[in-house]
């Protein structure tokens, strides 16, 4: 450790007192990678009266993640959580209470526990193209958000409560995303502000209802929701039907928040490298032959391997989480640079996932550079992290993975699809989402007669345990 | 990039490949490793993560931190604890990590 360490390089411009907070909100990605051009991998921005620490880069990354909840707080990252929530709710818990509360809501989202929620995903992509019929236009954000969110409130809440309540939930779910605020101060009763706090009070209602229906009638077998009401904390204390709610809203927002951009990005890739959307319409052939996807199977998502690599790809390009923040929790080194207690930490993904240095041609999309199988492969751990890393990684990756998958694969399989529209980041700073509108043209294919994949081959080959050893 | 390779109790053996920030745990589990259970989901609470690091990887990989040193001095009432014994949650993976071979338990507690 040097004696005596540098600031870190302050980016130049900015207004006084609000520094660079116009700009960051105007085109926050397009501010961020300024920063990176003019001084490297570390600098700083002030945003109001806030240091801001930008950090760059796989082992920028590494350290960040390894640091939360030690060197770096996560707790006092987004404001806007605690009135969408509770203060005392997941990341922003005391430690020991997060750590209780994670533990009930990461069991039920294992790559192998996603083998029931696969044939929700499929039923629901299905539905969208019993509604798109033959032919004709869709936007993409507008109409494969619904969709994200019916596949959130049928896995997560059962078929019961989506076809009784899916329509009155989805409008409600709207208002309450709408109080995620990066910039005017929360106690401000804005329009937005007040319609979040109106919807949160009525779907604490609905959800509250639900529970109570739900411990009068169990359903069997148990549905999500039904394990979430009987589910305890690790010491068997009973889990308060109020923190019940939190965690159910708090799943399907993240979930719907950041998927429905993920995948619309993920179509516009698709639709834009027609050389790679044949090796994924060759792929799903190979796997799915000409059955409908609503046959999709856990084992035949798990065989695409081509889709999971052009989902990574689109991960990389078009983070829809663009920033991770964390706050100083004591003065320390990074690099010779001295950071302070208070300063706000910031991870890129839109920056860092187009370093150079860190990926050949790193504007190109190509989904092979991910390929493990081949030779030439060599990007670094801890260069992807659109779905963050560490203690705090995204609790849901698994089953946004293989709803993205699910979606995309029988779209593909079931339409030509062209884009009307350029597609472009929406402008400010909220998900980084593909402006609206967005639109493709789609018609419908004839498809020769094909049986599809050996099941048990395919999983075998994909590694799954349960197959290899021929158990099933 | 770096590689994982996981054993199992029979011999068997799967490799994995990380570009993410994961840790050894996160690997496992998004690749479908059989008899890594992770029920706290990667917050040192449960244990059924447990691994045998392989000795040629021991000092590289390092000794438990402290709150996870409690938890495995706490879980060795239940399964077998060597001075190799981490969770694998609590690794995470860098690219001085790549090779790693890590060893499956045969049973993990309370599963």
């Amino acid at each position: 450790m040097s004696a005596i360490a540098m600031q870190p390089p302050a980016m130049r411009g900015g207004v006084p007192f609000l520094g660079h907070l116009t700009d960051f909100f105007k085109d926050p990605v397009g501010l961020l990678r300024k920063g990176y051009q003019d001084h490297g991998p570390i600098y700083s921005f002030r945003m109001g009266g806030r240091n801001m620490v930008v950090m760059l880069g796989p082992d920028n990354n590494r350290f960040v993640f390894q640091e939360t909840d030690k060197l770096l707080s996560i707790r006092e990252s987004m404001p806007f959580f605690h009135k969408m929530f509770s203060p005392n709710f997941y990341s922003f818990a005391e430690m020991e209470e997060y750590l209780n509360q994670r533990a009930v809501i990461m069991p039920r989202f294992k790559a192998s526990a996603m083998k029931q929620y696969v044939p929700v995903m499929a039923e629901e992509a299905m539905a969208l193209c019993h509604r798109l019929g033959d032919s004709g236009e869709f936007d993409l954000v507008s109409t494969l958000g619904p969709v994200v969110m019916d596949i959130a409130a049928h896995s997560f809440m059962g078929r019961d409560f989506k076809q009784k309540l899916g329509h009155e939930f989805f409008e409600l779910f709207r208002d309450f995303s709408g109080g995620m605020e990066f910039v005017l101060p929360l106690w401000l009763p804005t329009k937005k502000m007040r319609r979040s706090q109106a919807a949160k009070k009525k779907l604490h209602q609905i959800l509250g209802d639900w529970i109570r229906q739900r411990r009068a009638r169990p359903v069997e077998p148990a549905d999500f929701f039904q394990d979430m009401v009987a589910s305890t904390y690790p010491d068997g204390r009973p889990i308060p039907d109020e923190l019940i709610i939190h965690m159910i809203l708090l799943l399907v927002w993240a979930g719907h928040e950041t998927t429905a951009g993920q995948v619309s990005w993920a179509m516009i890739d698709i639709l834009q490298n027609r050389e790679y959307q044949d090796v994924l319409r060759g792929e799903i052939a190979a796997i799915l032959g000409s059955a409908s996807g609503a046959d999709l199977s856990w084992e035949q998502a798990i065989a695409m391997q081509k889709m999971d690599l052009a989902l990574r790809e689109t991960e990389r390009l078009h983070p829809v989480a663009f920033t991770m923040i964390r706050k100083a929790a004591a003065d320390f080194q990074r690099d010779g640079y001295q950071i302070r207690e208070g300063d706000w930490i910031l991870l890129a993904p839109s920056v860092s996932h187009r370093m150079s240095e860190i990926f050949d041609r790193p504007d190109d999309y190509d989904p092979e550079r991910f390929n493990t199988e081949r030779a030439d492969t060599k990007v670094e751990s801890n260069s992807l992290i659109g779905f963050g890393g560490g203690m705090h990684r995204c609790a849901g990756v698994n089953f946004a993975r293989m709803e993205m998958k699910a979606l995309i694969a029988i779209l593909l399989q079931r339409y030509d699809m062209e884009l009307i529209d350029t597609p472009r980041p929406i402008a400010g700073a909220g998900t980084y989402w593909p402006e609206q509108p967005c639109r493709v043209r789609y018609k419908r294919r004839t498809m020769a007669a094909r049986a599809p994949a050996d099941l048990d081959g395919v999983a075998a080959a994909a590694g799954c345990p349960a197959h290899a050893k021929g158990k099933n | 990039m770096a590689r994982v390779t996981y054993v199992q109790p029979d011999g068997s053996e799967k490799t994995c490949t990380n570009f993410e920030g994961m840790a050894v745990m996160h690997l496992a589990i998004g690749n479908l490793v059989d008899g890594i259970d992770a029920l706290c989901g990667g917050v040192r609470q449960c244990g059924t993560c447990h691994v045998y690091v392989d000795d040629a990887w021991v000092e590289r990989v390092g000794p438990p931190g402290e709150e996870e040193a409690i938890m495995l001095d706490a879980l060795a009432d239940f399964i077998e604890v060597t001075p190799g014994s981490r969770l694998s949650c609590q690794i995470h993976i860098t690219e001085e990590l790549d090779g790693l071979r890590v060893h499956v338990p045969k049973e993990q507690p309370g599963i």
